[in-house]
């Protein structure tokens, strides 16, 4: 596969990715494992990576698979391929959002989806916590959780980079 | 980092010589991307830190709505809330540059990882960080979800909203684009529900609804 053909299959792949990074490793993995270029071994550790480093999870991968196949041109030509089609959609919906943002019917619907969008917030929340305290439950990471909620409950001023930070440092020293 | 507060920069944002708007665009999100663990939605703690307490650059409400419209639509959904503001703001120019700050910090580990380090996930320091990093994660999403109560008791169907939204992704597994797409009807049929009974009721209903904003 070229470096051209790979960026046509990541426009693709971000073009069809609705609802988040998991769904875009998904669709990455059927070219790019099953047509050939990495193994499924190489293609979870870059998941793995792409997770634990910080950045949105899809362009890590994009980023990560364009580099390992065509070196660094590649990695930035793969990852602008992705973002490409998100931005232009975007920019039209921005477009209208704007003009129609103050007419009843949207203020009415978006009533409805705020509340939506704080659920899957709670989901997300909930799924960090499942994999970081409930699943893998230690006092240490209990005590770790607690300390946190109280930091970011009680001080208003708390930065959440400062407590990323120290969560950092945390996890090194007690875990 | 001392970014000076609400009250004036709200006003002056417009003129702001331009170069600097954008190029304080550019580093904010920068440093959003740089910092985001564990996908879009983790980001909304910071972007709430950095655009709306500090800079007032959008409402907290108006964040929501990014990110509804974001992981509805296609791609990848810290970009398209990072396009939509940038846009907003600025315009194309704006919306490009914000994006570009938001996948940078990416592109530079990335391929600092992918030349130098594939043992990165083997490093015992840093599962460890990891580890502490995802506890700290939780909690300020947990902290996201408790700012936006207002939007989740504002009605009794917002909050059945809610809870619906979570049990159908947490225990059914339903796709988020369908629970987002589900909240967009409901409230279309909510508009028209109410606009039939402002139309039957002609003056005396208007008193029923007036609690929307």
């Amino acid at each position: 596969m070229s470096l051209l053909q790979l960026m046509w299959t990541f426009f693709y792949i971000g073009l069809f990715t609705i609802g988040g990074g998991q769904v875009a490793i998904t669709l990455m993995y059927q070219p790019v494992v099953e047509g050939g270029l990495l193994s499924a071994d190489q293609f979870y550790n870059m998941v793995a990576v792409s997770e634990s480093t910080p950045g949105p999870i899809g362009i890590n991968m994009a980023t990560y698979i364009g580099c390992e196949l065509f070196g660094v041109i590649g990695g930035v030509a793969v990852t602008f391929a992705t973002v490409l089609p998100s931005f232009v959609i975007i920019l039209v919906i921005a477009k209208f959002f704007d003009k129609y943002q103050d007419k009843p019917l949207v203020k009415t619907t978006f009533s409805c989806i705020r509340p939506v969008s704080a659920g899957l917030i709670a989901v997300a929340a909930w799924n960090v916590l499942s994999i970081s305290v409930v699943n893998v439950f230690s006092p240490i990471r209990a005590v770790i959780f607690a300390a946190s909620l109280v930091l970011v409950f009680a001080w208003k001023k708390m930065s959440p980079i400062l407590l990323i930070v120290l969560c950092g440092i945390a996890g090194v020293i007690f875990l | 980092m001392s970014e000076n507060p609400v009250s004036e920069t709200s006003q002056n944002q417009k003129n702001k010589p331009k170069f600097v708007g954008l190029l304080d665009l550019f580093f904010v999100f920068f440093k959003i991307g740089a910092v985001t663990f564990g996908g879009g939605l983790a980001m909304l703690p910071i972007l709430e830190r950095e655009l709306a307490e500090k800079r007032d650059w959008v409402t907290k409400e108006r964040l929501l709505d990014y990110f509804a419209i974001g992981q509805s639509t296609p791609g990848i959904i810290a970009v398209n809330v990072a396009t939509f503001i940038g846009n907003t703001r600025v315009g194309i120019l704006g919306g490009f540059l914000a994006t570009l700050g938001v996948i940078t910090p990416s592109l530079i580990i990335i391929t600092l990882i992918a030349l130098f380090l594939s043992g990165f996930n083997d490093i015992e320091w840093i599962r460890k960080a990891l580890a502490g990093i995802n506890i700290g994660v939780s909690a300020l999403l947990c902290k996201a979800v408790w700012k936006f109560r207002k939007n989740v008791t504002a009605s009794v169907l917002a909050a059945i909203l809610f809870a619906l939204s979570f049990v159908a992704v947490v225990v059914f597994h339903v796709s988020t684009v369908i629970v987002v797409v589900v909240s967009i009807v409901c409230g279309i049929v909510t508009y028209f529900v109410k606009r039939g009974k402002k139309a039957d009721g002609a003056n005396s209903a208007q008193s029923a609804e007036g609690g929307e904003k």
